[in-house]
């Protein structure tokens, strides 16, 4: 990855960063963490991977993400608004009462949304579906246009993602949800990213040994596992690679590289951090302390170290469509008093 | 006693012929049943002509609901379950947040209603079904008495928006004639069928108690009571009009259904009638208890589902109903 890439990708998530703490805090939520730990993993796929018809959601050759864990939806809502799936300014009215961004993601009610999620494991199972149906669909004929050969229909038919939590992985159903996709090599289109995010409070090492358990589980049922640094674009770029070089359950590659409707599905585990960016939330210790609403003076703290890390170049396209902070400040924000807020 | 020859347990046979062609983008999807399901040479033959509309995923009721939520999303019309008796208890989570909460074109079958499942005891006997299924916003309750309203209603519900719930506890007896019934056009979601007028007492039904009406209607007539029967196979939208101007000609309604007292059709029909046009209602359906094996025959003796109690059951509010 050259250095323009990177720079572009980190301004990039700089600027959802910003977005996420102040939509969580406008929400008076306290769901910033795992959104935060999100953000770098997001803006990688949306920027480099997903094939994606912002003007045109329903577009049956997007490829689809199903967000599992719906605690990280800010972080989805900011990349969507960026990508230009629907205004900026839906994400101030995010969780309130008639918003297009509910509080778990909602599928025909926020446009890019493909997959409903909230309950933990629901994920695995809808996104299993989705690329068992996309498979009947190429049988079709839904994805070839007249004068392709056969690869490249292959090569059109959408990837599925879905994004889950370590946590999530307890689930039961998601263990059957995974049994069955690996049963047939044929469903290489799916590709699983799991978040793993450590904490202050939690050690590394907790987090890792539970992360190798969960991936030799996926390596038994004849997964593609792949372990990578959620933070770092590098080494996301190797992981989607090996993700997305699908392979059959014998180890022989397989030869198209998007949607591949067969081989076996992958998983990418990725390391990283509660409240990614966000030192407050970074150093939390949930146990003693529990999760914080953003208040006011939280909150300017938080966007003026976000700003210290990223320098505000202003060359990012967020920046040139963003309206100026000191107005948004003065917008929607607390009309109803500080104390209430905090 | 008669006693009509039900398709629960026995053989569903031909309930899916036809439907791929009725249908567009049809998908059944199901889990595999480890007992021996009835539905098994449906399915098989369904298989075999329509490969491309059947998935079969060997997996949980969890895990086939969370991928039919899928398939939806993706444009199928998806039929979940003839191999999952159970599926609407254990999957509730899923289907109220997978399916409901998006509210995605999907018809969940519901195979071991009431007390057809006989032999396999409590567990397997779902009497609390419609209660489940009622209370889920947005989903559409149907229960149809027989075969030929069983087709229709599939067909009916796979175009629905929603998701729906379709018993299929059916009787290959036709209720009426079916020409006669075709006549009077296509039966919709939120209908109900008028079976047999009367002046005396409404016996409102659904399912095999259907059946039990009639028989029930027939003895009422001998004593000089004329029951007028009207068949509820849609219990949730419920045909309140049709019910309203049944019970406001004859003042008197007994409920029958073969699901638990609690939160069926007889509880639909009680909120309505209490709202609207309050009359003496007696409520004919399973005591606050689970079942237990038996046959099915015996199980509806045991538990009071006959047409004798429908026989007292309309007797009292006959004569408690207001005389003006």
């Amino acid at each position: 990855m050259d250095d323009r890439c990177r720079h572009f990708l980190e301004e990039t998530a700089l600027e959802i960063r910003k977005d996420v703490v102040r939509m969580v805090s406008l929400a008076r939520s306290e769901r910033s963490a795992l959104a935060l730990s999100l953000v770098d993993v997001l803006v990688y796929l949306y920027w480099k991977v997903l094939r994606t018809f912002p003007a045109d959601p329903g577009n049956p050759l997007r490829d689809r993400f199903v967000l599992s864990d719906g605690l990280g939806g800010p972080a989805l809502y900011a990349v969507l608004a960026a990508k230009g799936f629907f205004s900026r300014d839906e994400l101030w009215s995010f969780s309130r009462l008639g918003a297009v961004l509910q509080g778990m993601p909602s599928p025909g009610r926020t446009p890019g949304v493909d997959a409903p999620g909230g309950p933990p494991g629901q994920g695995l199972g809808i996104a299993l579906g989705m690329v068992m149906a996309l498979g009947k669909r190429r049988c079709d004929g839904a994805f070839s246009a007249s004068g392709m050969s056969g690869e490249e229909t292959a090569s059109c038919v959408p990837a599925v993602f879905c994004c889950m939590n370590l946590e999530e992985l307890r689930e039961g159903c998601v263990w059957d949800a995974a049994r069955v996709a690996a049963r047939d090599d044929a469903l290489g289109g799916l590709r699983v990213l799991a978040n793993s995010p450590g904490w202050n409070g939690k050690t590394e090492s907790c987090r890792d040994e539970e992360m190798e358990r969960f991936a030799s589980r996926f390596r038994d049922l004849g997964w593609k596992v792949t372990v990578g640094d959620g933070h770092d674009f590098a080494s996301l770029e190797e992981g989607f690679a090996a993700l997305s070089a699908p392979e059959r359950k014998d180890g022989t590659a397989v030869s198209s590289v998007r949607g591949a409707p067969c081989g076996v599905p992958g998983v990418l585990f990725l390391r990283t951090r509660y409240g990614k960016g966000v030192s407050a939330e970074e150093n939390r210790d949930v146990a003693s302390e529990g999760r914080p609403v953003f208040s006011r003076p939280r909150l300017d703290s938080a966007l003026r170290e976000l700003e210290r890390r990223g320098g505000g170049s202003g060359t990012t396209p967020q920046e040139e469509s963003a309206p100026e902070d000191a107005s948004f400040r003065t917008d929607g924000f607390h009309s109803s008093g500080k104390e209430e807020f905090l | 006693m008669r006693y009509p020859e039900m398709k629960g347990p026995g053989d569903p046979g031909g309930l899916l012929d036809g439907l791929a062609e009725r249908v567009e983008r049809l998908l059944v999807v199901d889990g595999t049943f480890p007992l021996r399901s009835p539905w098994n040479g449906a399915l098989a033959a369904f298989a075999e002509t329509h490969p491309e509309a059947y998935v079969s995923l060997d997996a949980s009721e969890a895990t086939v609901v969370l991928a039919a939520a899928g398939f939806a999303l993706e444009g199928f019309r998806v039929l979940l379950g003839p191999g999952m008796p159970l599926l609407l208890s254990r999957a509730y989570d899923q289907i109220r947040n997978a399916l409901a909460v998006p509210s995605l074109p999907v018809v969940l079958l519901g195979t071991a209603p009431g007390l057809f499942r006989g032999e396999c005891g409590a567990v397997f006997q779902l009497v609390e079904d419609l209660a489940l299924a009622r209370s889920i916003p947005g989903m559409t309750v149907l229960v149809p008495s027989d075969e030929g309203l069983f087709g229709d209603l599939l067909a009916e519900a796979l175009r629905t928006p929603g998701p729906v719930y379709l018993r299929c506890d059916v009787s290959s007896r036709n209720v009426t004639d079916r020409e006669e019934h075709r006549s009077s056009g296509p039966l919709p979601i939120g209908g109900g069928r008028l079976l047999r007028e009367g002046t005396d007492v409404t016996v409102c039904c659904c399912g095999m108690m259907v059946f039990e009406a009639l028989e029930a209607a027939e003895v009422l007539a001998k004593q000089g009571v004329q029951a007028e029967v009207v068949e509820c196979y849609s219990v949730k939208p419920l045909p309140e009009q049709i019910l309203l101007a049944s019970v406001r000609r004859t003042g008197a309604c007994v409920v029958a259904e073969e699901h638990s007292r609690h939160g069926g059709l007889a509880s639909a029909v009680a909120e309505v009638l209490c709202e609207k046009y309050p009359v003496p209602l007696r409520r004919v359906g399973m005591d606050d208890v689970f079942g237990q094996s038996g046959s099915a025959r015996e199980l509806h003796e045991y538990y009071a589902l006959t047409h004798q109690q429908i026989v007292g059951a309309a007797a009292q509010v006959w004569a408690l109903r207001r005389r003006s």
